[in-house]
């Protein structure tokens, strides 16, 4: 097995995804429980500065969040976007790292839900990159 | 060495594939790339927001109102039948004293609206409660008013009509305003009817456009992971 160059890249990329998705997903929480608790999104370039809350009412009718400024973008949708984009970019990492050591489908699935569970990310990362890299040395020690 | 030989390339694919293990894997994918595709048409109906229909926007209702003259404005950039036309709209009262937001006409002259805004403003009223029959349309997001015409609006928020009314002191109001069918109070108006329509323009909603994408690309994912531990067991297989 001589595939250690790619799994420190495989590694490389897990950290860093893992990294990047978990603060995301804390950003994501933070900006979510605004919007449940006070009808509020953060609000980019609006009629009330470069950031600023917009508060919205739900329209009974159809659910749908109304009373936006005209001007400007929802920084809270915009992140929701983003994260998921960048989840996308974690289950690949998850992906290859799992191919690499052929772990079994628990682990891929464990990792999987650390992009989605608020602080699982950074758990995840610590115990499977150790794991990962007892594994790569012990393939460099033969 | 010659039988190993003949046992691996007999170690197909499909053969690993179609053990009880796998066939119960292959199923547990499928039901979740369909509930991953499930989910992605979910999101894509969310994507764009319905049309309402008639009988939602025609609800009326009927308020007692007392028009107050002192504050009639003009709303611009509204549209209609997909003409661009011009609202005239006016604080008044409930019996409670609530301020109530009136939509009364539009037309697609400003000069017209101008001056039935001016005639209102002057006429002689009969200061009484008079029923007005309308539907609800909800407060809009608040606008800039160019400072040469303060009258002339470009949105109807609650919020800042109030602070038109009643620069000095707040003012208990409803949240949404009333889009008058026929108005006539004690004084016939000559403009048109505004038809209510609740969304001027179908808007997309990218979160869910954008979490769509990501469905459709888990369930093919969900389908090709399977593939990866079925051809995972294959090679060990092969290589014991």
């Amino acid at each position: 097995m001589s595939t250690t160059p790619e799994l420190a890249k495989s590694l490389q990329i897990y950290k860093v995804t893992s990294y990047v998705t978990g603060l995301f997903l804390l950003l994501i929480s933070v900006l979510y429980a605004l919007r449940l608790t006070i009808s509020s999104d953060l609000w980019i370039a609006g009629p009330e500065g470069l950031v600023a809350l917009a508060q919205f009412s739900v329209d009974p009718g159809t659910g749908e969040r109304v009373g936006f400024p005209t001007q400007g973008f929802s920084f809270t949708t915009i992140s929701l976007i983003v994260h998921g984009w960048l989840y996308v970019a974690y289950l690949y990492a998850d992906f290859r790292l799992w191919t690499q050591l052929r772990w079994g489908i628990g682990k891929f699935l464990i990792i999987a839900a650390g992009g989605v569970v608020p602080f699982l990310s950074f758990f995840t990362e610590r115990y499977f990159a150790k794991v990962a890299e007892g594994w790569n040395q012990k393939s460099e020690a033969k | 060495m010659a039988s190993l030989q003949n046992k691996a390339t007999r170690l197909s694919f499909w053969r690993v594939a179609v053990r009880p293990k796998y066939v119960a894997g292959l199923l547990l994918a499928l039901l979740a790339a369909s509930a991953f595709a499930w989910l992605g048409q979910w999101q894509l109906e969310r994507s764009f927001t319905k049309d309402q229909t008639v009988e939602e926007i025609q609800q009326t209702v009927t308020v007692e109102t007392m028009l107050d003259q002192k504050n009639i404005y003009i709303v611009e950039g509204r549209v209609q039948d997909q003409k661009q036309v011009f609202w005239l709209i006016a604080n008044s009262k409930d019996k409670s004293g609530k301020s109530l937001t009136l939509a009364l006409g539009q037309s697609d002259s400003l000069l017209k609206v101008e001056a039935v805004r001016f005639e209102l403003q002057n006429a002689a009223i009969a200061q009484a409660f008079m029923p007005t029959i309308g539907s609800w349309l909800p407060t809009e997001a608040p606008e800039k008013v160019d400072a040469d015409k303060p009258y002339l609006l470009k949105s109807v928020s609650i919020a800042q009509l109030l602070n038109l009314y009643s620069p000095d002191k707040p003012l208990a109001s409803y949240n949404d305003f009333l889009v008058v069918k026929g108005f006539a109070a004690n004084y016939s108006l000559k403009l048109a009817d505004i038809s209510a329509v609740l969304h001027p323009a179908p808007a997309i909603n990218w979160l869910s456009a954008f979490y769509a994408a990501e469905w459709v690309l888990f369930a093919g994912f969900a389908v090709f992971l399977w593939g990866r531990t079925v051809k995972d067991a294959l090679d060990a297989e092969r290589l014991n």
